[in-house]
C-alpha cells in the first residue's frame, strides 16, 4: 500500500550536533550506542519498519565510518533489490563546512534523486531517537493535503531539556506559526523533532529556491524560512512517544543511563519494533567466577571476570579479575586490566586500560580510542 | 580452497534421544551456546575452509531448518561464484523416495554434485560441535591419492566399543575398521566427517543403491566395501574439542563445558574465524541491580534480575528475581519466575517457570523442562 504511495526517506546526518568524545573521530550516526547499535540505526531502523524501503543517506563527514556501518544497507531494506541505502556525499564541500548542508548535499545529487520514483519524502535526523512508526504521519499529511508536515513531540521539562531544539508555535487552524530556538524559559513545549514529511514538488521547490535565497540554508532554516516568507503553511504532527535527545556529551551519557532501567528500556525498544544493526558474529559474553555484575547494559562478546557497575559496555570488552569498572561507558574491544579501578570513566575503542581512575558524575574522564595506560 | 570440493552436510536426522527438543524441530537446529544452532558449526567450518559448494540434507522437520539455511548468506555461502543448497528427498523419474540412509542421501544427489564439478566430496555431520577448518584433512586425502579419508578422534580405550573404530598401520592408512567392536584394538573413534574422491565415491554409491541388503550407510555399508577392494583409505587425526550432542546428557555436559576451564571450543578463539549464526535483532543484555551472574554464558537479549550460576542462557530470556540457576542450559525465550530454583536442566525454548517452582534440586541427574512437568 506504501509502495504505491512511494515514499523516499531521508536519512539526514548534516544535522547531527557536534558532542566530541566518542564522536569526534567518527560520524556521530555511526557512534556506538547503549553498548551494540550506531546512533543512527534507530532512524533506519524506523523506515525500514514503516515499510519505507528506498533510503537515501546524506552525510555530512567522516564517509568511512557511515560505508563500513551501513555496508550493502541490507539490514534496513527487505527486498535488497527493489530496496536501496544509498550514501550521499558532498566531496566539494567537506573543507567549506558553513556550505556543506542537506541541502547543497541533495543539489549535487540530484541526478539521482531525479531518477527516483517517489511522490513523498519522508526527512529525519539521527539525533532524535525513537520508535517512530511514519506510516500514520504520512497518512495525515495525504489527508490533510499539505505541502509540509512537521512531526513534533510535547514535552515538560524544556527548561532543562531539550534546550538546543526547535521549539513550534501554531496558528489557530494548527499549522505551525513559527519555527524557533527552545528559549528554555518554559517547561510546556512543543519540540520540533526535525523530521518532515514533504511532498515531492515541494521538496524540489525548497531545493531550488534555497539556491536562490542563501545557500548557507539548510532544509530546516529553508521550511521556517519559506514558512515565514511564503505561503508553506506547515502542518504539525504530535508524536506522543518516548524520545530521547542526543545533542550534548551529557545528552548521550544521561540518555545511555536512563535506560539502565528496565522500564525505560521497554520504552524505546518495542517489542514489535526491532532496531536493526549490522551484525559482527560475536559470542555470547563469558561471566567468571569472580565476575559481579549489577545493573549494567552488557553487548555479547565481553569477558568479565571483574566488577562492573551502573555501566554500558560495548561488544568484546574484556574486564579481568579484580577489575572494576563503574558508572562507566567502555567501547568495543577495550581491556580493563587486572584490579584496575575505574569509575566516571568513558572508555573508547581499543584501548588497554592498566591505571585506575576516577572521574565524577558532572566531569567524567574520557579516554581516546587506542589509548593504553 | 584451491581444490575443488563439495561439502553435504547430513541433517536429515530426527535426534529422536534429544526427545521434546526435537519433536517440532530437526536436531541440527536445536540451540546451542546461548547463541548457536548445532548446524552453525559444520557450516561455519565450511566457510572458515572457503568451500564455496555446501548442500545441505534434510528429511525430518524439514521447513525450519531449511527457512534458517535459507540462501547461506548466514554463513557467507552465498558470495560470488558459490552455491549453496538445501538437498530434501524429492519426487523423480525413478520415483519418490526418503533418504534410506547416509549414503543414500548423497547418492540421491549425485547429479547435484556432478554439476558442480568438483573433485572431491567432504561429508559433514550437522550435528557435531567442534571448530575447525577442513584444509589439513582435505590436503591430506589428495596428498595421499586416498580414495577417502576419515577424521579420527582417540576416545578412552573403556568406551572404544561405542564408537566405529579404525585401526590404521604406521602411515595412518586405515588397515581395519570396525562399527562398535566387542573387544576394540584400537581407540580411533571415526568422527563420521569423511572426504572422498567423487569419482570413486559415486562408484561405490551406485553399486551400495541396488545392493538389497545394504543399509546405505557411510559406516555400515561404503567404508567397509573401499576396505574390502583395498582401496587406500586414510586416517586423519583430529585432536581438538569435538562433541555429538545427541543426547540430553551430552548437550548438557557440551554447554558446560564452555564455561568450565578454558575455552577448548575456540568460541573465542578468532584465527580460524568465528562461528556464524542468526542475528536475532536483539538488544543487548541487561543485568540488574540484584542479579549475580557468575561463570556463565549469556546471549544478547536475556534479561537476567535473579541468580545464575554455570548456567548457558539464550536470547530473548528472562530470569527474574529471586530466581536462582545452577548447570542450566535456558533456551531462546524461556522465561523463570520469580523465587524459582532449578538445577542440572536444560530448560526447552519459550518454557514459562511458574513463581517458586523447584526442579531437580536434590539429583545430578540432568533433566530437560518442557510444559509437561509436575
Amino acid at each position: 500500500m506504501y509502495n504505491s504511495r512511494k515514499i523516499l526517506g531521508i536519512c539526514d546526518l548534516h544535522e547531527s550536533p557536534n558532542i566530541g568524545g566518542f564522536s569526534s573521530k567518527r560520524s556521530f550516526g555511526t557512534t556506538t550506542f547503549l553498548g551494540r547499535y550506531a546512533i543512527m540505526d534507530f532512524t533506519l531502523s524506523n523506515f525500514a519498519n514503516s515499510n519505507i524501503d528506498g533510503v537515501c543517506i546524506l552525510v555530512d563527514k567522516f564517509y568511512h565510518s557511515v560505508i563500513a556501518h551501513v555496508d550493502s544497507g541490507k539490514q534496513w531494506t527487505s527486498n535488497t533489490k527493489v530496496g536501496f541505502e544509498y550514501l550521499m556525499f558532498n566531496e566539494d564541500l567537506v573543507y567549506k563546512p558553513a556550505l556543506n548542508n542537506d541541502v547543497n548535499n541533495i543539489r549535487i545529487n540530484k541526478a539521482i534523486f531525479d531518477k527516483l520514483d517517489f511522490n513523498f519524502v519522508v526527512i529525519a535526523p539521527v539525533h532524535y531517537l525513537s520508535s517512530m512508526d511514519f506510516r500514520p504521519i504520512i497518512e495525515q499529511h495525504i489527508e490533510s493535503k499539505a505541502k509540509i508536515t512537521a512531526v513534533y513531540v510535547p514535552i515538560h521539562d524544556g527548561k532543562n531539556t531539550f534546550t538546543k531544539s526547535t521549539v513550534l508555535s501554531f496558528n489557530k487552524d494548527g499549522t505551525v506559526k513559527k519555527f524557533r530556538k527552545n528559549p528554555k524559559t518554559k517547561d510546556d513545549i512543543d519540540v520540533s523533532l526535525d523530521t518532515f514529511v514533504i511532498s515531492r514538488d515541494t521538496f524540489d521547490y525548497i531545493v531550488e529556491r534555497q539556491g536562490e535565497i542563501s545557500e548557507l540554508y539548510t532544509l530546516k532554516e529553508m521550511i521556517s524560512w519559506l514558512n515565514d516568507h511564503e505561503e508553506l503553511h506547515v502542518h504539525a504532527y504530535k508524536f506522543e512517544h518516548y524520545v530521547l535527545p542526543i545533542m550534548s556529551m551529557n545528552d548521550y551519557l544521561n540518555g545511555s543511563y536512563e535506560l539502565l532501567t528496565y522500564d525505560n528500556r521497554r520504552r524505546i525498544f518495542r517489542s514489535d519494533w526491532p532496531i536493526s544493526t549490522t551484525t559482527h558474529d560475536t559470542p555470547p559474553t563469558k561471566y567468571g567466577e569472580n565476575a559481579d555484575v549489577k545493573e549494567s547494559i552488557v553487548s555479547n562478546g565481553c569477558v568479565i571476570d571483574g566488577k562492573v557497575k551502573h555501566s554500558i559496555l560495548s561488544r568484546k570488552v574484556v574486564v579481568e579479575k579484580g577489575a572494576s569498572v563503574s558508572d562507566c561507558i567502555i567501547f568495543t574491544n577495550t581491556v580493563i586490566k587486572k584490579g584496575v579501578k575505574l569509575a566516571y570513566v568513558n572508555v573508547d575503542k581499543n584501548c588497554v586500560i592498566t591505571k585506575s581512575m576516577r572521574g565524577t558524575p558532572e566531569d567524567p574522564i574520557f579516554i581516546k580510542g587506542g589509548s593504553k595506560f | 580452497m584451491d581444490h575443488k570440493v563439495a561439502a553435504i552436510i547430513l541433517a536429515g536426522g530426527k535426534g529422536t534421544r534429544l526427545e521434546f527438543l526435537t519433536k517440532k524441530v530437526a536436531k541440527p537446529a536445536v540451540g546451542f551456546a546461548a547463541k548457536y544452532r548445532i548446524i552453525d558449526f559444520p557450516l561455519s567450518n565450511c566457510a572458515n575452509t572457503g568451500i564455496k559448494v555446501v548442500g545441505v540434507c534434510t528429511q525430518y522437520e524439514s521447513t525450519l531448518l531449511e527457512t534458517y539455511l535459507g540462501s547461506g548468506e548466514k554463513w557467507g555461502i552465498n558470495g560470488n561464484g558459490s552455491t549453496f543448497t538445501s538437498l530434501s528427498p524429492r519426487q523423480t523419474e525413478e520415483g519418490a523416495n526418503w533418504y534410506k540412509g547416509t549414503a543414500d542421501a548423497i547418492w540421491q544427489n549425485a547429479e547435484f554434485i556432478d554439476s558442480q564439478n568438483v573433485e572431491y566430496v567432504l561429508v559433514l555431520s550437522g550435528d557435531h560441535i567442534y571448530k575447525t577448518t577442513y584444509n589439513d584433512m582435505i590436503s591430506l586425502h589428495v596428498n595421499s591419492n586416498a580414495a577417502a579419508t576419515i577424521s579420527v578422534i582417540p576416545v578412552p580405550m573403556k568406551e572404544a566399543s561405542r564408537f566405529g573404530i579404525m585401526e590404521v598401520d604406521e602411515n595412518d592408512q586405515i588397515v581395519k575398521f570396525q562399527e562398535k567392536p566387542k573387544e576394540p584394538k584400537s581407540n580411533l573413534a571415526s568422527m563420521g566427517v569423511y572426504v572422498f574422491t567423487w569419482k570413486t565415491l559415486r562408484r561405490y554409491l551406485k553399486r551400495d543403491a541396488t545392493d538389497e541388503n545394504s543399509s546405505h550407510d557411510f559406516g555400515k555399508d561404503i567404508i567397509p566395501a573401499l576396505l574390502k577392494d583395498e582401496k587406500k583409505l586414510m586416517a586423519y587425526r583430529y585432536e581438538k574439542y569435538w562433541k555429538d550432542v545427541g543426547t540430553i546428557s551430552s548437550l548438557h555436559e557440551a554447554n558446560m563445558d564452555l564455561i568450565e576451564g578454558k575455552d577448548e571450543l575456540g568460541l573465542y578463539e578468532t584465527k580460524d574465524g568465528l562461528i556464524y549464526t542468526e542475528d536475532t535483532r536483539s538488544v543487548p543484555q541487561y543485568i540488574g541491580p540484584k542479579a549475580n551472574v557468575t561463570k556463565s554464558l549469556v546471549n544478547q537479549g536475556a534479561i537476567i534480575m535473579g541468580n545464575i550460576n554455570n548456567c548457558v542462557v539464550s536470547d530473548e530470556v528472562i530470569i527474574e528475581e529471586g530466581a536462582e540457576l545452577n548447570r542450566c542450559v535456558v533456551m531462546s525465550g524461556a522465561k523463570v519466575s520469580n523465587g524459582a530454583k532449578i538445577k542440572n536442566a536444560i530448560i526447552a525454548p519459550g518454557i514459562v517457570i511458574e513463581e517458586n517452582e523447584e526442579i531437580n534440586l536434590y539429583s545430578d541427574e540432568i533433566v530437560l523442562v518442557t510444559n509437561r512437568r509436575n
